[in-house]
């Protein structure tokens, strides 16, 4: 891969990742049942998607860039709808809520009513279907923007050095999960630790985030360029 | 009963982080010069590492106080990951050797990208902490810095060998773990900059004891380096533990009224 376009692989990519964090559903007090979403903070359940995203992109990485973006995107959207579905089992059966989500009266996909499942003092519980879905959309972009980071690194550094293959893919991993740690902490700033997901009116917020990430995702890439190529 | 301190007296009796970090940066650039000098000296050189993990301990100390919005845990794992990416990233500059300038590389693109991005979170998403862009170069430099000579350590002078990179993940989590782990293990009442920042001396030592290990285990790796920085690590981990607990309990008996009592021999 030229370079060049794999600097601007690395600044899309960490773009992507910012905005990804946007949509998958977090909650620290989801721990509780207290509000709707993953019971974890929504930076480190988006670096957990982010990093198994990784791990599948890195088994297809001498297949090419396209494949290595959907196969990290799917590795990542696997991880998170299993995630997912265990917290719901849970909820339902275990605490014995029903998933509800509190911004919105109806499901916009099913219809089904939210509030009056909703218990007393609650902003919602676990994940209904438009949460889910929204989930894994942000799964998908987070998963495809690592590996589209990790896809440009591996071929930057194909191009222009002579080291073994899968030391590469090992060096390519490590600044593909650095670079998502960086970018999925600034949306953290912006959601102050909860999330609905798409549906979720911090969502307007979005360019803050798209910003943020593009500019420290913009440094990241040139000192990556300037390490490898120029100096 | 608890002796109330008023909040000002607490605050001009800690030590500004900054005064940390320039401390951390001039002992972590004289540990690697010694290192590059004799690797045989790492043994020093790791113990002039040990204020980076302080300062950057201190920087999440400060941060995570305020209420950040995100974990004291994704506070660590971001400050460390521009760290890393840039020492990872700085292989690359000589040929998978750490040359002369490699300290002042890192130090200055770490504390460049850290300062941008905690001004991305000052200014764009106007998050109201002060300080909140040194703070936040104060970690990502401090990781760099650190990254760089535990590195330089297991490497002795190159880096190329593969099983060296397969140790890139374990450096990078265990500082991450060290440099979010002090304030994380001593936030709540009564917590203490003294008591915190000691902790991290204390998980300092004990993260390069694993360092050392892994060197005296790894092939290729310089065995008696390692094995220095595997004995230092072990003593400063006893000291600094020993230290630390005395700390403890005196900070118990400060917050209620639940702790050893005073003037009593314990």
């Amino acid at each position: 891969m030229d370079p060049i376009t794999a600097m601007i692989g690395i600044i899309i990519g960490g773009v992507i990742v910012g905005i990804c964090v946007h949509f998958i559903p977090a909650s620290a007090v989801g721990a509780m049942s207290a509000s709707t979403g993953i019971a974890t903070g929504p930076s480190m359940l988006s670096a957990g998607c982010g990093l198994a995203g990784l791990y599948a992109a890195g088994y297809s990485i001498k297949l090419g860039l396209p494949i290595t973006v959907v196969s990290g995107a799917l590795g990542s959207a696997l991880m998170i709808i299993c995630t997912m579905l265990l917290a719901n089992t849970i909820c339902a059966f275990g605490t014995g809520v029903a998933p509800v989500a509190g911004t919105y009266e109806k499901d916009p996909i099913t219809g089904w009513r939210q509030k009056p499942f909703m218990s007393p003092g609650t902003d919602g519980h676990s994940m209904p279907t438009t949460t889910a879905l929204s989930g894994i959309i942000g799964a998908l972009l987070g998963g495809g923007g690592g590996s589209l980071v990790f896809a440009s690194t591996y071929g930057m550094l194909t191009e222009v050095t002579t080291i073994a293959t899968s030391t590469i893919i090992t060096i390519a991993g490590m600044i593909a999960a650095g670079v998502f740690l960086l970018n999925c902490v600034l949306p953290a700033y912006v959601l102050v630790g909860k999330t609905e997901g798409m549906t979720d009116p911090k969502m307007k917020k979005l360019p803050k985030t798209f910003v943020s990430c593009l500019v420290s995702s913009i440094f990241i890439g040139v000192f990556m360029y300037a390490a490898v190529v120029v100096i | 009963m608890t002796d109330e301190i008023p909040a000002e007296e607490v605050e001009k009796k800690e030590i500004p982080n900054i005064k940390l970090y320039i401390v951390a940066m001039i002992t972590g650039i004289i540990g690697y010069y010694i290192l590059l000098a004799n690797p045989n000296l790492a043994f020093i050189s790791i113990i002039l590492a040990w204020p980076a993990i302080v300062a950057g301990a201190g920087g999440v100390e400060h941060l995570c106080r305020y209420g950040l919005g995100t974990g004291t845990s994704s506070i660590g794992y971001w400050g460390t990951a521009v760290g890393a990416t840039v020492v990872f990233a700085t292989i690359f500059i000589s040929s998978q050797v750490f040359n002369l300038y490699s300290p002042f590389i890192v130090i200055i693109v770490g504390t460049i990208i850290g300062y941008i991005v905690g001004l991305c979170a000052e200014r764009i998403i106007n998050m109201k902490i002060p300080q909140q862009a040194q703070q936040s170069f104060i970690i990502t430099g401090s990781a760099a810095i650190f990254i760089l000579i535990v590195l330089e350590v297991l490497s002795s002078g190159g880096v190329a060998t593969t099983e060296l990179y397969y140790t890139f993940p374990v450096i990078y989590i265990g500082t991450a773990l060290v440099i979010l782990h002090p304030y994380n293990g001593s936030l709540g009442a009564g917590e203490k900059q003294s008591r915190t920042l000691l902790l991290a001396l204390c998980e300092a030592s004990l993260i390069t004891t694993l360092f050392g290990i892994i060197g005296v285990l790894l092939p290729n790796a310089p065995f008696i380096p390692a094995l220095g920085v595997l004995i230092i690590s072990l003593i400063g981990l006893v000291v600094f533990v020993r230290w630390w607990w005395k700390l403890t309990k005196r900070d118990t008996y400060d917050v209620v009224w639940s702790g050893y009592p005073a003037g009593v021999e314990h």
